[in-house]
């Protein structure tokens, strides 16, 4: 095996937030973003989880914030939209044609959008909206 | 030797080997005691053995990959369990014995995505071929 579950989450995440279409366009990270980034801007990362010993193979079982954070109140909602569609019943059993790609050593089994996540804060005297999800991913070994 | 916490087990189901899809199995020996109290002036009750039984109950999980491998080992009827709590290498503790399988639930889906699984249960058709408390091994 030559990378972690986590590994292979977190690229799977960068692929799928990567991919043409996005109001964030190309801005999508490892949270947090670089200094300076423009909006709206998208941002993961692991709330919680670890391997769950639920089979004899290599298994995981993660929550994963995946946000948006825009300037724009309409753009954070609207980002979220695209979120929810790019990561909410993702995995292989869940999405069939087109599911995450957890690699050679990993099959991401199930996505499960769960807490809605929404905030705003004042930043360099504006709004800034934060809106998204947190995602229970479930993986096994190849 | 410290105490076992592990989870290598062995579990073959007619001879089809099912180590990696199991979550729980559990052989059970069972005796009733035969009361021969007999006898004027008797305080306690005297007891003889009756016959040994026994019985085992398990769960398997789904895998999308091999299911239709060892599905049918687990269908209701008469099946030869092989079980190693450590494995099947030379020397670890063995129990294989015929069962009939009286109940197989699942698999069952639900909404909240929970890991699919067959749970079933059964009754010893014969004396152990093999029994793990009596010794035996690989």
């Amino acid at each position: 095996m030559s990378e972690t579950a986590l590994a292979a989450l977190l690229r799977a995440i960068r692929q799928r937030a990567s991919e043409a279409g996005a109001p964030w366009g190309s801005r999508a990270y490892l949270s947090p973003a670089p200094q300076g980034t423009a909006y709206p801007y998208l941002v993961f990362q692991k709330q919680a989880g670890g391997e769950i010993n639920g089979v004899r193979a290599r298994d995981a079982e993660f929550v994963m914030l995946v946000k948006a954070i825009d300037d724009s109140l309409a753009g954070a909602l609207a980002a979220a939209t695209v979120i929810s569609e790019r990561f909410n019943d993702a995995g292989v059993y869940d999405r069939p044609a087109g599911p995450l790609d957890g690699g050679a050593d990993w099959v991401i089994q199930t996505t499960t959008e769960e807490q809605n996540v929404f905030y705003s804060e004042r930043l360099d005297g504006r709004l800034v909206y934060h809106s998204g999800a947190q995602y229970r991913v479930r993986m096994e070994a190849v | 030797m410290p105490t076992y916490n592990g989870n290598n087990a062995y579990l073959a189901i007619d001879g089809v080997d099912v180590s990696g899809f199991y979550q729980t199995f559990t052989p059970s020996r069972s005796m009733d005691g035969i009361d021969i109290t007999a006898g004027a002036g008797k305080d306690h009750r005297q007891r003889a053995e009756g016959l040994a039984d026994g019985s085992c109950s398990g769960t398997v999980v789904y895998d999308t990959a091999a299911v239709n491998t060892y599905m049918a080992a687990l269908d209701v009827g008469e099946h030869t369990v092989t079980y190693g709590p450590e494995g099947n290498a030379p020397g670890k503790p063995k129990h294989q014995q015929k069962y009939i399988f009286t109940s197989i639930d699942g698999p069952t889906v639900d909404i909240e995505k929970s890991k699919v699984v067959f749970d079933f249960s059964g009754d010893a058709a014969d004396a152990p071929i093999n029994n793990i408390l009596a010794g035996a091994v690989f």
